[in-house]
């Protein structure tokens, strides 16, 4: 009788978590010049209208550039800091955590807002040079996160018995650490660049009319128009991270990194 | 194979002394056991040796050669782990040619030298094993080869066999000391367990609070311990402490609480010094008759009667000193069958002879 309840429960649940995205994904199959749900006849229209606005085009690539380059630099920084924070005790090892941590807490838009004004301080008006530093703070803390779990999972004793063995620390590190927090490195790239590709709030202040992310510009558009091409972006981009996380699980098995 | 020479190390972690001026020669091709209860130092002494910590003074010497201050992998050293931290994401043939490949050994060389290690523990045919696929016992027999075919100057082992249950155990110890009298390789080993030390080492170095307590062949730290600890650690029975009454001729006459034992006398005693002793539970002879007169005695009432098979256990409460138990061991008799041997609640005398008490 529990079980059943139990099973129950987690249906509703599921469905009350997914609804959203069914229906996004439902709605931009519509025919109609409005976004509604259920839609009363099904085409493949407004996938073809987004694809072919140029706006969109250029934003997604921006996007999908700006979450490579920035989860590119914050993950040596972030292994780095890593190693550091688990293998060492030092004077303000806590303090660093924090500080590292900090953005999972301070509203993605003070942080977006403290980066305008300081790089305005310091005469910074280049659109992405702005953008990626944005982005690599904000996704710094998921990484440090993730390979920070990694890391506490593994014995130190593997890499101390490398170095009996005659591997130079940095030699130790290269063949026995990395290769066993690979999957937590790659997952935490993985929910890096998805951060970063669908940023609104940091990005809001940073960006301008010429350089553009997606969701920016899907934010402009939805001003003025409200039929179904974000729908269909929506689904475009989501039908891309699910491809990323069943491939990401297929190639290091994520549970291992999420669970642990 | 490399002699190990550690003179006066020390190691402070904090206001704690980990190893308190330790000095210990370990001869080439011996096998010694670094014994205590954890915290005693044996592991920190282990990994000083190792150039896994460092020590705040001292000098330690493998083969001759100053290696204080040599990186840990510029020492040349086998280490085997509790855990036998195999590499999981290797095969067992890439663990065991890890040593090799920092080596710089030629590739074909390194698989020939693998597969000979492992068939030295008996492992051949499992290199393209991942170690998640063995059991405990082959597990620890892959670190034994990883370690073992750099042809390390020292082979070091951190309870190895911890882990393990107690068959393997004693199989894997049987096996271990084996090998390295086979290969003449110089052998420390760590652990906490007494048995162990004993089947293996051909010298104990028994440790307590960072300091070497007692250094010397099982035989030597069984039936001479040197201290109170190393006795009650060592599982000796018959333990008594008491004080010096009167010393001559080489012999010491000793009070325990009002009862008066002789025995031989170490050099430097005193009268009036306390101190311990104990008496060999074999050589206690257990009897239901008064001994003839002139032979030392005393009287007790048995308060356990084991039957062991081939021998009797008792356990003695004297009669003299109602707080001293002693435990004697029989042979027993082939008509033990028969009713022969002595039940509880018997009173016997004990008897032995001066030989049979050790003083320190």
């Amino acid at each position: 009788m529990f079980k059943r309840t139990l099973l129950i429960y987690c249906c509703l649940l599921m469905l009350f978590l997914l609804a959203p995205s069914i229906i996004v994904i439902v709605s931009s199959f519509g025919a109609d010049a409005v976004t509604q749900f259920p839609p009363r006849s099904f085409s493949l229209r407004w996938y073809e209208n987004a694809l072919s606005q140029p706006i969109f085009l250029q934003a997604a690539k921006n996007s999908a550039w700006l979450a490579a380059v920035a989860t590119g630099i914050a993950t040596p920084i972030a292994l780095a800091a890593s190693v550091a924070l688990v293998r060492s005790r030092f004077p303000g090892r806590d303090a660093l955590q924090s500080l590292l941590l900090a953005p999972l807490v301070v509203p993605a838009i003070v942080t977006g807002l403290a980066i305008l004004v300081t790089l305005s301080a310091f005469g910074l008006r280049d659109v992405t040079t702005r953008l990626v530093g944005a982005h690599v703070v904000i996704v710094l803390p998921y990484l440090v996160r993730t390979i920070t779990v990694s890391l506490t999972q593994i014995d130190s004793s593997l890499e101390e018995c490398a170095r009996t063995l005659g591997a130079r620390g940095l030699t130790a590190f290269w063949y026995v650490t990395l290769p066993l927090i690979r999957p937590g490195i790659v997952a935490g790239m993985l929910f890096s660049f998805i951060l970063s590709f669908d940023n609104v709030s940091a990005s809001l202040f940073l960006t301008n009319v010429r350089t553009n992310t997606l969701p920016l510009a899907m934010l402009n558009y939805v001003e003025f128009n409200f039929d179904p091409s974000l729908a269909a972006i929506s689904t475009m981009v989501l039908v891309f991270a699910l491809g990323g996380a069943v491939l990401v699980e297929r190639v290091v098995g994520l549970k291992r990194v999420v669970g642990g | 194979m490399g002699s190990i020479k550690i003179s006066g190390i020390g190691k402070r972690f904090g206001a704690v002394a980990a190893i308190d001026d330790v000095s210990l020669e370990i001869r080439a091709g011996e096998f010694l056991t670094l014994l205590g209860p954890s915290g005693c130092g044996k592991t920190t002494t282990l990994r000083a040796i190792a150039g896994l910590a460092d020590v705040d003074i001292g000098r330690i010497e493998i083969g001759g050669k100053d290696v204080t201050d040599l990186p840990v992998h510029r020492r040349n050293i086998g280490m085997v782990f509790q855990n036998h931290a195999l590499f999981p994401h290797m095969t067992v043939e890439q663990n065991v040619s890890f040593g090799l490949r920092m080596r710089s050994v030629p590739v074909k060389s390194q698989s020939e030298r693998s597969r000979t290690a492992l068939e030295l523990v008996h492992l051949g045919g499992f290199g393209g094993r991942y170690p998640h696929q063995l059991s405990g016992g082959q597990q620890q027999r892959v670190a034994l080869a990883r370690a073992l075919v750099i042809e390390p100057e020292v082979l070091l082992l951190d309870e190895p066999f911890g882990a393990l249950d107690r068959k393997l155990r004693e199989s894997m110890q049987f096996e271990l000391r084996q090998l390295t009298r086979r290969l003449g390789v110089t052998s420390v080993f760590v652990t906490h367990d007494q048995e162990e030390a004993m089947v293996l080492s051909d010298r104990i170095a028994v440790m307590n609070g960072g300091r070497l307590e007692q250094l010397g062949s099982p035989a030597e730290i069984f039936e001479r311990p040197s201290s109170r600890f190393v006795a009650d650690f060592m599982g000796i029975t018959n333990v008594l402490t008491g004080h010096v009454i009167t010393v001559a001729d080489g012999l010491v006459d000793l009070e325990v609480d009002g009862i008066s034992y002789s025995a031989r006398a170490r050099s430097s005693m005193v009268v009036g010094q306390q101190c311990c002793m104990t008496i060999r539970s074999e050589k206690i002879r257990v009897s239901e008759t008064a001994p003839p007169a002139g032979t030392f005695a005393v009287e007790g009432v048995i308060e356990h009667s084991i039957y062991l098979g081939t021998t009797s256990s008792y356990r003695v409460r004297l009669k003299l000193n109602q707080a001293v138990v002693l435990s004697a061991i029989e042979v027993n008799q082939a008509d033990v069958a028969n009713g022969s041997r002595l039940s509880s609640g018997s009173s016997v005398w004990l008897s032995w002879g001066r030989e049979a008490i050790h003083v320190f």
